[in-house]
């Protein structure tokens, strides 16, 4: 029975029954809906198995494929595993809200047409702004109105591209397509929007530090990679995302260094992580989309692991700028090791999932003959080891004694960090079973010894310049401009600038408006008198309709011109 | 100011990290470190490049700071003004 139902759907009842169901009924939500998501998820057969006619389309509502697969089973374990985590802090609402956004990425796992993904797409943009919003902090209200404008932008811009295809080409199908005209980039914009790219990238970093530490746990998981499944379906081998990749990767590494806020550093490395995906879909070939899809998963579990440990300290301190923290190891054992363990794995430390899953971007990358391309994913593997590796474990846990004692972390909180430590240690260790659940068929051997040297004297070397450099990275309570100081600062002051004088304009027509009423009355209505007109300053009926006649004819003009 | 204790464990720690930082070096001398690249084939270049690579984006964000910092309070300054 379950198997009929789209995956999407299960979790997106699950998600009204956390909203609705009362008292502590509404956990068997947090339970069951993903664990029947899942289920769901691999009863679908590959191909298209549920479709629907709409105008003169029909629709694919169901189509699954192993990337779709694999990216919907990363989305319902990270539900599944978040509400674990979740369930004792979070609000209820904000769980919902979670659940649908999930759901949301489900659906566009499997959409197998570009009518269907749309709804999806926005789907994640509404519950996600809501769970930016259930941070609950002014701060929190203001990000999320900026997230909202972002994604509703972003959504109109994929909307235009899909509607341009849809017309010109006469198709919806989800196929690869050439970013060559002004459908396919208004569709390639509206999709790098939601992966962090330039020059909006500033979202990430604005929105998620803003909402509850839960509330970055489940962000961190699915605008971006959803993103990146779209991309692998859309616009595999378009050159242009190798350049934007390597640009998300380097901007991740440098404004998490200048950052001082713990999990604005995270979602810095989200940009630098999904960078490397993005880089992958540009180079397009098998082993890079294998790439690319094992990255994500990957990514999405060492991620999480990341927020997870970092929202347990601020849980239990109330504090997150790094200058404020130091030395928790002592009594935070448990999250320290699942922090630190994320850390090695965000660093693609051999023996952790980002180690088997990175490296196949370099291979294909390799493979492809693009030494400069390998040498900056060299560079960044260092960097990242540099400012989420070394930098989160050492300002939170270790550092210096902030006199800080909090509890470690309570026990549904330590079961879903200890889960995912499995997983990347799993991934890690014993890649084989994983990658033959890839796209394509691949023998990659991530363990050749030579390589497995050369990555552990890259990343132990950045840790010696990191130790050694320590004293230029000395954290200030400062914050770092980005792009979005064109929208937060320079256009709020246009924009007032704009409304002061349009006031003025205001002002001066207030002035002249009752002798420019009267003198067009006059125009309309000869018969009356100069009297009557004064007398009252509202326009009648005759002269509102030789208005309205007036511009319609003006509107006329221009449309037939 | 430190005590005895903190220092010697400090100490300790760097003397290992200096351990392990050695023995990936001499390790490459029975199992070659191996990149794609023709350019990159010389001994220790992992070590060396994941230095410099760090060194150099380490400065560049100082530098970038120099530029880019703000206080914390500068989008809520614009907000009260």
């Amino acid at each position: 029975m379950i198997e009929l139902l789209p995956p999407a759907l299960i979790l997106l009842t699950s998600a009204l029954w956390i909203a609705l169901v009362p008292n502590v009924w509404h956990r068997l939500g947090l339970f069951f809906g993903p664990v029947l998501t899942l289920y769901a998820i691999w009863m679908v057969p590959d191909g298209v198995s549920l479709t629907a006619p709409f105008l003169d389309y029909q629709l694919e509502l169901i189509e699954a494929s192993p990337e779709r697969r694999l990216f919907a089973t990363i989305f319902a374990i990270m539900a599944g595993v978040g509400g674990l985590y979740a369930f004792n802090h979070a609000r209820r609402l904000e769980l919902a809200s979670a659940f649908a956004y999930a759901s949301g990425a489900i659906g566009v796992c499997f959409a197998g047409d570009l009518i269907t993904l749309f709804p999806f797409w926005e789907l994640m943009a509404l519950f996600s702004t809501l769970v930016v919003w259930f941070g609950g902090t002014p701060g929190a209200r203001a990000a999320c109105v900026r997230y909202a404008i972002v994604h509703l932008l972003g959504g109109v811009i994929l909307k235009v591209g899909i509607e341009g295809v849809v017309v010109h080409t006469g198709s919806i199908d989800i196929q690869p397509l050439q970013a060559n005209n002004f459908d396919t980039y208004m569709m390639l914009a509206g999709i790098l929007i939601n992966a962090a790219a330039p020059p909006v990238s500033a979202w990430l970093s604005d929105a998620y530090p803003e909402a509850s530490p839960s509330g970055s746990l489940f962000l961190s998981a699915f605008t971006t990679k959803t993103a990146i499944l779209v991309l692998i379906l859309l616009f595999p081998g378009t050159e242009l995302l190798i350049y934007v990749g390597m640009f998300m990767i380097l901007y991740g590494i440098i404004w998490a260094l200048l950052e001082n806020n713990v999990r604005r550093i995270l979602a810095f490395s989200i940009v630098n992580q999904v960078g490397f995906m993005v880089v992958a879909v540009g180079i397009g070939t098998p082993m890079a989309l294998n790439g690319a899809t094992a990255h994500a998963f990957a990514h999405i579990i060492y991620k999480a692991l990341l927020f997870m440990s970092a929202g347990v300290v601020i849980y239990h301190t109330g504090k997150e700028k790094c200058n404020e923290l130091g030395g928790l190891y002592r009594t935070m054992p448990i999250t320290a090791i699942c922090g630190i363990v994320g850390a090695l794995a965000i660093s693609s430390f051999p023996l952790t999932s980002g180690f088997t899953t990175k490296t196949m971007i370099s291979e294909a990358a390799s493979m492809e003959g693009l030494e400069f391309v390998w040498y900056v994913l060299a560079a960044a593997s260092a960097g990242v080891f540099l400012h989420a590796g070394i930098k989160f474990p050492w300002y939170v846990f270790f550092q210096k004694d902030s006199g800080l004692r909090p509890k470690d972390a309570p026990w549904n909180m330590s079961l879903a960090m200890l889960f995912f430590v499995a997983m990347c240690f799993l991934i890690g260790i014993v890649p084989a079973p994983f990658y033959e659940l890839l796209p394509y068929p691949t023998d990659f051997n991530a363990y050749k010894p030579g390589k497995v040297v050369f990555y552990c004297q890259l990343l132990l070397f950045s840790s010696l310049a990191f130790f050694l450099l320590l004293p230029l990275m000395k954290r200030t309570n400062t914050l770092t401009l980005d792009t979005d100081w064109l929208w937060r600062r320079l256009g709020k002051s246009l924009a007032i600038s704009s409304l002061n004088a349009l006031g003025k304009v205001n002002t001066a027509f207030t002035r002249v408006s009752p002798l420019l009423t009267s003198r067009v009355a006059q125009w309309a209505n000869p018969s009356s008198t100069d009297q009557e007109q004064q007398g009252s300053l509202s326009w009648s009926i005759g002269t509102t309709a030789a208005w309205i006649m007036a511009l319609l004819i003006l509107y006329l003009g221009f449309y037939y011109w | 100011m430190q005590d005895n204790n903190t220092q010697r464990v400090i100490h300790r720690a760097w003397f290992i990290f200096a351990v392990i930082l050695v023995t990936t070096l001499i390790v490459e001398w029975f199992v070659p470190g191996k990149t794609p690249f023709e350019s990159s084939h010389w001994w220790s270049f992992g070590a060396v490049f994941g230095f410099f690579s760090c060194f150099v984006m380490v400065v560049f964000a100082k530098l970038l700071g120099f530029v880019l910092k703000r206080s914390e309070d500068y989008y809520q300054e614009a907000q009260d003004d």
